[in-house]
């Protein structure tokens, strides 16, 4: 698994944002002028760790290849000794995780929510401005929206400053309202994605799912009013034993209620978190019973409305449906299995999630000839 | 709740139709009618209708934003100009039956590009924003003047990112540079093949060595070329049509799956009326049968084909986003996204506008490449080019997914007021749009099979097709 | 709820329940363009309909009836119709 987290020496007080350089690689005489006053260029590296020098230093990173970290922005706590990787410069799976708060409990939640917070947007802001050309930066919790303001402060700053980034920003979409009309209209919509959980037209079920009487009706409201603002909403649906028989009757809601979402996305269960302590009653095999799901599918897709689905290795999709499946699990929790050897897929293939169970997993699967 | 209008039209099994203007549609009986229109609607309507979206409480609410957004999605907006029909010569190496009032003979003089024409063609080239443009050539037969045809590409491919270019052929005769000219990967070819050898002969090459040199040509681009390069269309004779069986498997051995079946267009106020009627039930009658022997066929075969253009009327009935085919979309503004220029360097709305123009009982040229568009007489065709509060097409259930043909209108009664339902075209999509929701509340397995691949799905079930009990 | 007997012929009459008889004088208009063959008149509460010619009873009645509809429908929905377009064309 790759590591977004790594052990630093740092004689600094306060966190700090830096991104880290390497000349040497490129054959480069390091220029002092080259560098902007948030980076550092690796001056040496020795087998325990590799030392950086620049204004943003300076900073020792152990324990991991530098060339491995060339261009990445980092998160350094000093007196934790850490750093988070914030963007991986080679990656295009990088996510500000906001907030640890949220104001529901979804059932197969993979990252539990927490009642601590710290506000690192001053941080985000720094590392977003230090994100390669054309990145696009994943906004997670939690969540983010219970910090709104801050989060619409945030985007109108990088967007306007940084015309070549976008934002996946991941949302339950219970807190918009009517007033943030002016501030959302004001953002560059086409450079933001949305996404957005629904996991029934049955508010009884959805509300079940994520622990909130009343959620539903409101995401219902906000989905409109996201709709009104221009807002491109990627429509995301976990597949789980509760909502999987709804799933056709979700399809047709979509076609009638929802049909400006830009994807339907209908996402395989990550077993962490709640998703782990819940596996048995949550999990459902797509590989032995996919026909909900491509009935689903196939509704929505005839109304010309874009359905796609997220983590399912292709081995447990039936054929004709294959090219829906993006390779989606991020590159840190990736993973392939031995069943995957010479398995001809493989280059297309998101594999399985690292942690997926070897027992009370997909009943069907491997190696595709 | 309130509900919005709901339009209605009786189908063939003795049910009845309902759609709202946002094109959402269900079957139901004579029995909600009568109790929609006193205003009765019991609890198990109002349920019904609410979930399929056919009303809301308050404006802005999810049931009033996704029927506004639908609905808005149905309008075609006027894009900016990446189509143009180039007419580099109108003279011909054949002779076609049907095509007499376009074509120019292939040695007269006259009738092919100027020098100037040429560079007021590439000058309006010029001006168009891009980034992307899709030129197609037609004429006569535009590899007469493959010169032409490669100053008109090497100036797009230079000054466009992206561009694309349809040579429409008889592929009659093809040397050497011709061919070197469509072997590029942005070139495509659009031809002619009007069913089996017998009709294609009697309509259009008329002698048996031309016959064979064109279907020699066509073989050999066929084998040259992989499979999407080469576009055709059958032209029928409504009073003589080939046999679509053998018309289906010509088209299959050629790679083509994809027939866009068309009447021989009969140009000029010559046409009658009630011989109009005539020949339009003959050739609704020629196409159902086709659409029912091409669903039979795929679903015997296992190999997928379709009719372009009733896959179009398909997709515009399910889909809020089908307004790529230039002949049926609402509202169809002339001059915006695509324009004819004639052999004259004379702007035209449409090919058919050309054609009229060119046997002389009205004058639809929109300007030229000398002095631009003229965009006076464009807003003047445009008046006409949209249906949503036509009086007829107001009412009509259809409304939301068919348009309007400003052109054809003139062509055949010299005037765009004449009552919808009298009109070629209404008649026409009248029987197209029957035939569509025939084929959707079939509920048989080779039709379900045939709209699953036309729709571009896995597969179709009957409950994709809304009904009220 | 609309009534029909013959007069003479073909000839019959249809009654007009009151909630359509704002609708009626527009219907027959739009009748008379789709049937011309048809004579049509109205007077007071009914419609008489002479000469139905080329259509039956059972066809001419229908189609009475969904044109009294359709402008029925139309009338009373022309405020929702405009207030949409002037929502969506709104700047």
């Amino acid at each position: 698994m790759i590591p977004l987290r790594v052990k630093v020496e740092a004689n600094a007080e306060q966190p700090f944002v830096v991104r880290l350089r390497s000349f040497e690689a490129n054959g480069r005489q390091r220029e002092p002028e080259q560098l902007n006053p948030f980076e550092v260029s690796l001056e040496r590296a020795d087998p325990e760790g590799a030392d950086y020098t620049g204004e943003g230093g300076p900073i020792r990173v152990l324990g991991i290849d530098p060339s491995e970290l060339d261009g990445d922005v980092l998160l350094v706590n000093p007196r934790r000794g850490t750093a988070d990787r914030l963007i991986r410069s080679t990656s295009s799976h990088n996510t500000f995780l906001v907030t640890e708060r949220c104001d529901q409990v979804c059932v197969m939640c993979s990252q539990p929510p927490k009642k601590h917070h710290v506000d690192l947007f001053p941080y985000f802001e720094t590392a977003a401005l230090l994100a390669p050309e054309g990145a696009t930066i994943g906004i997670s919790g939690g969540e983010p929206t219970l910090f709104k303001e801050q989060l619409f402060a945030f985007l109108k700053r990088v967007l306007a400053a940084r015309p070549d980034l976008s934002f996946h920003i991941l949302t339950n979409g219970q807190h918009f309202e009517e007033d943030d009309w002016q501030t959302m209209a004001g953002l560059d919509q086409s450079r933001i994605v949305w996404g957005v959980p629904l996991y029934s037209h049955d508010p009884a079920i959805h509300d079940q799912v994520v622990g909130k009487p009343g959620a539903q009706e409101k995401l219902l409201e906000n989905l409109a009013f996201l709709c009104r603002v221009g807002a491109a909403i990627e429509l995301r649906t976990v597949l789980m034993q509760p909502n999987a028989p709804g799933l056709p009757g979700l399809a047709r809601f979509i076609t009638t209620m929802l049909p400006f979402v830009q994807t339907w996305a209908i996402m395989q269960t990550e077993n962490i978190g709640y998703g782990r302590m819940n596996w048995k009653t949550l999990f459902y095999d797509s590989s032995q019973g996919f026909d909900v799901v491509g009935r689903a599918i196939d509704f929505v897709r005839s109304r010309g409305i874009d359905a796609r689905l997220y983590n399912f290795p292709l081995c447990t999709v039936p054929e004709a449906y294959r090219r829906l499946a993006p390779a989606t699990i991020s590159d840190w929790k990736r993973a392939y299995r031995e069943e995957c050897e010479g398995c001809s897929l493989k280059a297309e293939c998101g594999g399985f999630f690292e942690w997926h169970p070897r027992d009370h997993g997909y009943g069907r699967l491997g190696a595709v000839q | 709740m309130k509900v919005w209008p709901l339009k209605f039209r009786e189908m063939s099994d003795g049910s009845m139709l309902f759609a709202d203007d946002a094109g959402g549609f269900f079957k139901a009986g004579e029995g909600f009618l009568d109790r929609y229109a006193t205003d009765n609607l019991s609890a198990a309507d109002r349920m019904f209708l609410k979930e399929g979206s056919h009303g809301f409480e308050r404006e802005h609410d999810l049931p009033w934003t996704s029927f506004a957004y639908r609905w808005t999605r149905r309008q075609s907006r006027p894009r900016k100009m990446n189509y143009v029909i180039l007419v580099p010569t109108l003279r011909c190496n054949l002779a076609c039956g049907y095509c007499q009032v376009s074509r120019a003979p292939e040695k007269a003089r006259g009738f092919d590009w100027s020098d100037e024409t040429l560079g007021g063609v590439l000058s309006f080239l010029n001006g168009l924003e891009g980034p992307d443009i899709k030129i197609e050539f037609q004429g006569g037969e535009p590899l007469l003047r493959v010169d032409l045809l490669e100053a008109v590409r090497d100036f797009c491919r230079e000054k466009f990112s992206q561009s694309q270019f349809v040579v429409c052929t008889n592929l009659q005769r093809l040397d050497a540079r011709a061919w070197a000219f469509l072997d590029a990967d942005d070139t495509f070819i659009s031809t002619s093949l009007d069913g089996d050898r017998q009709t294609h002969e009697r309509q259009r090459t008329h002698d048996g060595a031309v016959t064979d040199a064109f279907f020699r040509n066509l073989g050999a681009a066929v084998a040259r070329y992989s499979e999407g390069k080469i576009s055709a269309l059958p032209t029928v004779d409504v009073a003589n049509p080939p046999n679509f069986d053998v018309l289906l498997d010509s088209y299959e051995r050629y790679g083509i799956r994809s027939v866009y079946l068309r009447p021989i267009n009969h140009q000029g106020f010559a046409r009658k009326l009630h011989q109009g009627d005539e020949i339009l039930a003959r050739w609704n009658r020629l196409h159902s049968e086709f659409i029912d022997l091409l669903i039979a066929r795929n679903h015997r075969t296992g190999r997928f084909m379709e009719e372009y253009y009733f896959s179009q009327c398909l997709k515009r009935v399910l889909r809020f986003d089908a307004d790529n085919h230039v002949d049926i979309r609402n509202p169809n503004f002339f001059a915006a996204d695509y324009v004819v220029i004639d052999h004259d360097g004379l702007f035209y709305p449409t090919d058919e506008a050309r054609m009229l123009s060119r046997i002389g009982r009205i004058d639809l040229s929109i300007g030229d490449v000398a002095t631009g568009i003229d965009r006076a007489k464009v807003d003047v065709l445009n008046s006409g080019a949209f249906n949503h509060f036509d009086p007829d097409c107001i009412h009509c259930a259809y409304q939301p997914f068919c348009g309007t043909d400003v052109v054809d209108d003139i062509s055949r009664y010299g005037r765009v007021d004449i009552p919808r339902p009298d009109t070629w075209f209404c008649g026409r999509h009248l029987a197209l749009f029957d035939k569509v929701f025939e084929v959707l509340y079939r509920k048989d397995e080779p039709a379900r099979a045939s709209l699953a691949a036309w729709l571009g799905v896995v597969a179709w079930d009957d409950g994709m097709a809304p009904v009220h009990s | 709820m609309a009534e029909l007997f013959n007069i003479s012929g073909f000839d019959f009459v249809v009654e007009i329940p009151p909630q359509f008889e704002e609708y009626v004088d527009s219907a027959l208009l739009r009748l008379q363009v789709a049937h011309p063959v048809c004579r049509l008149s109205r007077s007071g509460k009914t419609i008489t309909v002479q000469s139905s010619k080329g259509l039956s009873e059972v066809e001419l009645r229908k189609a009475i009836l969904h044109t009294i509809y359709r402008e029925k429908i139309y009338a009373e929905t022309l405020g929702m119709r405009q207030a949409l377009v002037e929502a969506v064309t709104a700047r």
